[in-house]
């Protein structure tokens, strides 16, 4: 309990450093908030133009974005200093975190912060619209929200876990960036639409690699489709617990393995 | 010009350092051209794609996967990074033109990308998604100047955001809205003859059909060669907006530390 105090204080720390810069600070939230419906809203122009793609119709993929999306900015608020780990490797930031009495990955979790208010604002409301769209129409009943909310945490530990993994490596590769391209965003936007349109190769590495199709695909072909069965809720559940600890015992043998760059 | 070859050729050297790193971005970038090939391969299952068709959309979206890596630039060329550390003062000091420098140092980043990246990638998708090569030289001619042109417009709007760090002192953001407007309004993810008539509008009225709409349009023969007269503008038009951005610069800048 104690290290969640303290890791709390550490980050409201963080957040006012980050606010001492006002003007960078309000365009940053202001602009958050423009930016990350843009994706979507390309993808949206073009199921406007042409209605669905395969079955798939614009509220359905957007329910897919806004879980996907609110999974991803939800792990970023709190796990930034993980998804953009290889400047601790390269500029030896790392050392001076490893002299802290609290664990490690404490330490590197509180040690930055991101403002998420802006894109966590949009993500939702697409989330909500979309929710709210199938709703009405009959789509899906009042079990998709508390269903809805259950993949979202279950996401956002897919997602901490698959960026907890990545860094790992980097205890390895000490370079990360372009591994997380790979791991992040081409998994993020390959995953903003339904796996079913991909070829096989890239469905299994969704499925199987990198677990991003259990975000919001596997659950969504029981909540919002109703194609797969109910096991594909507590199945998912089961994936962000088995990358977590695959993660977590990623990280601990990379600890054991670190050597300081030296800068 | 001598100065801009030493400085893009030394961008370039730099560059090729980073093997392994490239290899992974080239694989990054192929699944990112397979995710929104595979788009329109869903739609075009279902739609005639009228003007294109099913294969013609496939060739669209892989040549805009293609040219991509020659319109990437760093965010603000990496301008906001010299402002925090003062060495955009030193910057100004050089018996050189801001603008010339920062642009001189990404063209030679933007040749790596052509070569490295942009080549390979055009090779592979001729052959997996069968790209039509044009035998028309005037059509490679009309392509090559549409590229060149829309690398040069790329590098005005980045140089324009990195100076904006002298006054926000962070200016990712405009290089993440810059990208998503870019996204949508450049015909990247479909022509934008297709849009609806009030984004057609607000996308003309934009540089960004440069980066996209243009060059593929021209490169696939859809497109006259007075296309050709709008990226014509928008670089005279963002060269001065630089220039402009240049000589506020040598009156605003303050340096942060060092």
């Amino acid at each position: 309990m104690n290290w969640l105090r303290i890791s709390w204080m550490l980050y409201k720390i963080n957040v006012r450093a980050r606010m001492q810069y006002r003007l960078s600070f309000l365009l940053t939230t202001l602009l958050a908030s423009v930016v990350t419906v843009a994706e979507f809203l390309g993808l949206a122009v073009v199921l406007h133009a042409f209605g669905a793609i395969r079955g798939w119709n614009v509220w359905e993929i957007g329910y897919l974005y806004g879980v996907l999306m609110t999974a991803k900015y939800l792990y970023r608020g709190f796990g930034s200093a993980v998804n953009n780990f290889e400047p601790y490797l390269v500029n030896g930031q790392l050392d001076q975190l490893l002299l802290r009495p609290m664990p490690l990955l404490l330490s590197v979790l509180t040690s930055r912060t991101r403002m998420i208010g802006g894109e966590l604002l949009q993500s939702l409301t697409v989330l909500g619209v979309c929710i709210g769209k199938l709703l009405g129409d009959g789509t899906v009943g009042w079990t998709a929200i508390p269903a809805t909310l259950l993949i979202v945490c279950t996401g956002t530990v897919i997602m901490f876990a698959v960026g907890l993994a990545t860094a790992a490596i980097g205890f390895w590769t000490t370079r990360t960036e372009d591994l997380s391209v790979l791991t992040d965003n081409a998994s993020t936007t390959a995953c903003q639409l339904p796996l079913s349109l991909f070829p096989d190769w890239l469905r299994t590495l969704l499925l199987a690699v990198i677990p991003f199709g259990f975000i919001n695909y596997v659950p969504a072909m029981f909540i919002v489709k109703a194609e797969w069965g109910w096991w594909t809720i507590p199945a998912t559940a089961a994936v962000a617990a088995l990358s977590m600890a695959a993660a977590l015992g990623l990280w601990r043998v990379g600890v054991r393995k670190y050597q300081s760059t030296g800068t | 010009m001598n100065a801009i070859w030493v400085l893009a050729r030394s961008a370039y050297e730099s560059r090729l350092q980073y093997t392994a790193s490239h290899a992974v971005r080239t694989v990054a970038s192929v699944i990112f051209g397979m995710i929104y090939i595979s788009i329109w391969q869903g739609i075009g299952e279902q739609h005639a794609l009228e003007g294109y068709g099913r294969a013609g959309m496939v060739a669209y979206m892989a040549f805009n996967q293609v040219i991509l890596w020659t319109t990437f630039t760093s965010h603000g060329l990496g301008l906001e990074d010299r402002v925090r550390t003062g060495q955009i003062a030193l910057d100004l000091v050089r018996p050189l033109n801001l603008f010339v420098f920062a642009a001189g140092r990404e063209a030679g980043s933007i040749a790596y990308n052509a070569l490295f990246t942009a080549l390979p990638l055009y090779v592979l998708y001729t052959f997996l998604f069968g790209l039509p090569v044009p035998s028309d030289p005037f059509v490679w001619l009309r392509t090559i100047a549409a590229l060149v042109m829309a690398a040069y417009t790329a590098i005005c709007i980045s140089y324009c955001i990195g100076v904006t760090a002298l006054w926000t002192v962070e200016s990712r953001w405009f290089s993440l809205l810059n990208y998503s407007l870019n996204f949508v309004l450049s015909g990247f993810l479909m022509p934008i003859a297709w849009m609806p008539h009030w984004l057609q509008a607000v996308a003309r009225l934009s540089p960004y059909p440069v980066f996209n709409d243009i060059p593929t349009r021209t490169y696939l023969g859809h497109a006259a060669p007075e296309a050709l007269l709008a990226p014509l503008v928008w670089c005279v038009l963002l060269s001065f907006a630089c220039i402009a951005a240049t000589s506020a610069v040598r009156r605003k800048v303050e340096v942060q530390g060092g």
